[in-house]
C-alpha cells in the first residue's frame, strides 16, 4: 500500500470519524461551555450520543477494514455527515449559542452603525474575475481534452463537463453570497468604541476573504481534476484526489466559520459587558 | 449611531425614524450620503424588516430620504425637502414642546432639569453654541 493509499483509505476515514468528536472537545480550549440549567440534559444525551456514535462508527470502520472490501471502508467515513450535522452541531450551539447567535436578542436598548457596510467591501469587483477565468480556463480545456477522450470514454467525459458546468454557480454567485454575508447582523451598545467597530470590520473582512479564497480554491481543484480525468487519469485515483481536495476545503471552511463565529462571540461578549447590562437595569 | 429601545412606548417605527431625523439634522448624516440597507439595519438592531422599510418610506415621504434603483438609500437634504416657512416650524415646535413639557411635569422633573437637559441636547445640533 503506498502513502497516498493509506491517507485515502485508513487516515482520512478515520480523522472524518473523530472529526466532529474533536471539534467539539477542541472548543473548550477557547471557551467554557454556556450551557442553561434545563437544557443540560439535552446537551448531556448529546454528549454521550457522540462519543458513542464515534465508537460505533470507529468499528464499522475497522471491520469494513479487516475483513470486507477497501471501498467499503472509505465509504465507512460518510458517517461524518450524521456525527457532524446531528450530534456535533446541536451540542455546540447548546453549549456555546453566542458562537452561533448572530443577535443579542435579550438586550433591551440595541443601537446600530449608520454606515452601509456593502461599501466596504474587501473583495473589489475585478478581483470576480479570477473565478470566472477559473471556471471558463476548465471549460476551455475540457472540451481540448474532448479529442484525448476515447470513444468509451465520451460518457464520462461528458458527465465532467455537465458537472463544470454547473460549477458556474461559484462565480455567478459569489459576489452576492459575500455581499450577504457583509451584511449580518454587527449588534452594538451605546458607548461604542472604536475598537469594537475596529473588531466587527476584522471579522467581517475575514469571513469574506475566506469566502472567496475558498471559492477560488474549489474552482482550481475541481477544474482541475475533471480536466485530468478527462486526460485519461484513471477514475479511482481522480476519486481519491477529490476525496481529499474535498475534506480538505470542507474543513478549511469549517475553521474560517467556527473561527469567525468565536472571534464574533468574543466582540459580543464586549459589547453586551457587565456595565452595559446594568446601565440598561437602571 | 441609531438607539432603539423596546421597552419604550413609543412604536419601533417611530423610534428608527426619529434617529435617522436626529442624525440628519446633527449632521451625522449629510445630503448624499448612504445609508445601511434595511436588511443590514434590520439584522443590527434585531427588529423586524418591515418595522424599518416602514421608517425609510416615512422619512422619504417627508423628502428626507431618497431611494433608488442600484444607489439603495440616501439622505436628500433639506435643499430638496418643502421647506416649511419659519412662522410655522416655530408653531409646530411649540406645539411639540407643549408635549414634551407635559411629560416631564407629569414625570414629576421640575424646571431646572428640564432646561438642564435641553441645554445638555443643543450642542449636538447646534456645533458653534
Amino acid at each position: 500500500m503506498t502513502q497516498f493509499d493509506f491517507l485515502v483509505r485508513v487516515a482520512l476515514p478515520v480523522l472524518m470519524l473523530i472529526a466532529p468528536l474533536a471539534f467539539v472537545l477542541a472548543m473548550r480550549l477557547f471557551l467554557s461551555p454556556m450551557v442553561a440549567p434545563a437544557q443540560v440534559r439535552r446537551a448531556r444525551i448529546l454528549t454521550w450520543s457522540l462519543w458513542c456514535g464515534t465508537l460505533v462508527a470507529l468499528v464499522i470502520f475497522g471491520v469494513a477494514h479487516q475483513y470486507l472490501r477497501w471501498n467499503l471502508a472509505v465509504q465507512v467515513m460518510f458517517l461524518f455527515f450524521p456525527l457532524w450535522f446531528a450530534l456535533a452541531m446541536p451540542l455546540l450551539s447548546l453549549q456555546y449559542p453566542k458562537v452561533f447567535q448572530t443577535h443579542l436578542h435579550d438586550r433591551p436598548i440595541r443601537t446600530a452603525a449608520l454606515v452601509p457596510r456593502e461599501l466596504e467591501n474587501p473583495i473589489p469587483r475585478v478581483a470576480w474575475l479570477l473565478p470566472w477565468v477559473l471556471w471558463a480556463t476548465g471549460l476551455a480545456l475540457l472540451f481540448w481534452a474532448r479529442q484525448a477522450a476515447q470513444a468509451e470514454n465520451l460518457l464520462q467525459w461528458r458527465i465532467h463537463l455537465a458537472v463544470q458546468f454547473a460549477l458556474v454557480f461559484l462565480p455567478a454567485l459569489g459576489p452576492s453570497m459575500v455581499r450577504r454575508l457583509l451584511q449580518e447582523p454587527e449588534p452594538l451598545s451605546e458607548p461604542v468604541t472604536s475598537d469594537v467597530l475596529e473588531d466587527y470590520r476584522s471579522v467581517r473582512f475575514f469571513r469574506a476573504i475566506g469566502m472567496y479564497t475558498l471559492i477560488c480554491l474549489m474552482l482550481f481543484a475541481f477544474s482541475a481534476l475533471h480536466v485530468a480525468s478527462a486526460c485519461g487519469m484513471s477514475g479511482p485515483v481522480a476519486g481519491r484526489w477529490g476525496t481529499v481536495a474535498g475534506i480538505v476545503l470542507g474543513v478549511a471552511g469549517t475553521v474560517v466559520g467556527v473561527t469567525a463565529g468565536l472571534w464574533r462571540s468574543r466582540i459580543h461578549g464586549r459589547v453586551w459587558s457587565e456595565p452595559n447590562r446594568s446601565q440598561e437595569r437602571r | 449611531m441609531l438607539t432603539v429601545r423596546l421597552d419604550s412606548d413609543v412604536p419601533l417605527t417611530e423610534q428608527i425614524a426619529a434617529g435617522l431625523r436626529t442624525a440628519i439634522a446633527s449632521g451625522e448624516l449629510r445630503p448624499g450620503d448612504p445609508l445601511p440597507t434595511v436588511r443590514q439595519l434590520a439584522g443590527d438592531l434585531g427588529v423586524n424588516l418591515n418595522t424599518v422599510a416602514r421608517a425609510y418610506r416615512d422619512l422619504e415621504k417627508s423628502g428626507l430620504l431618497t431611494s433608488t434603483r442600484g444607489r439603495g438609500t440616501q439622505v436628500v437634504g433639506q435643499t430638496e425637502a418643502p421647506r416649511p416657512s419659519r412662522a410655522h416650524a416655530q408653531r409646530r415646535l411649540s406645539e411639540r414642546l407643549q408635549e414634551v413639557l407635559t411629560d416631564a411635569r407629569l414625570a414629576g422633573l421640575a424646571p431646572e432639569d428640564v432646561r438642564r437637559l435641553v441645554e445638555q441636547q443643543i450642542p449636538r445640533f447646534w456645533k458653534t453654541v
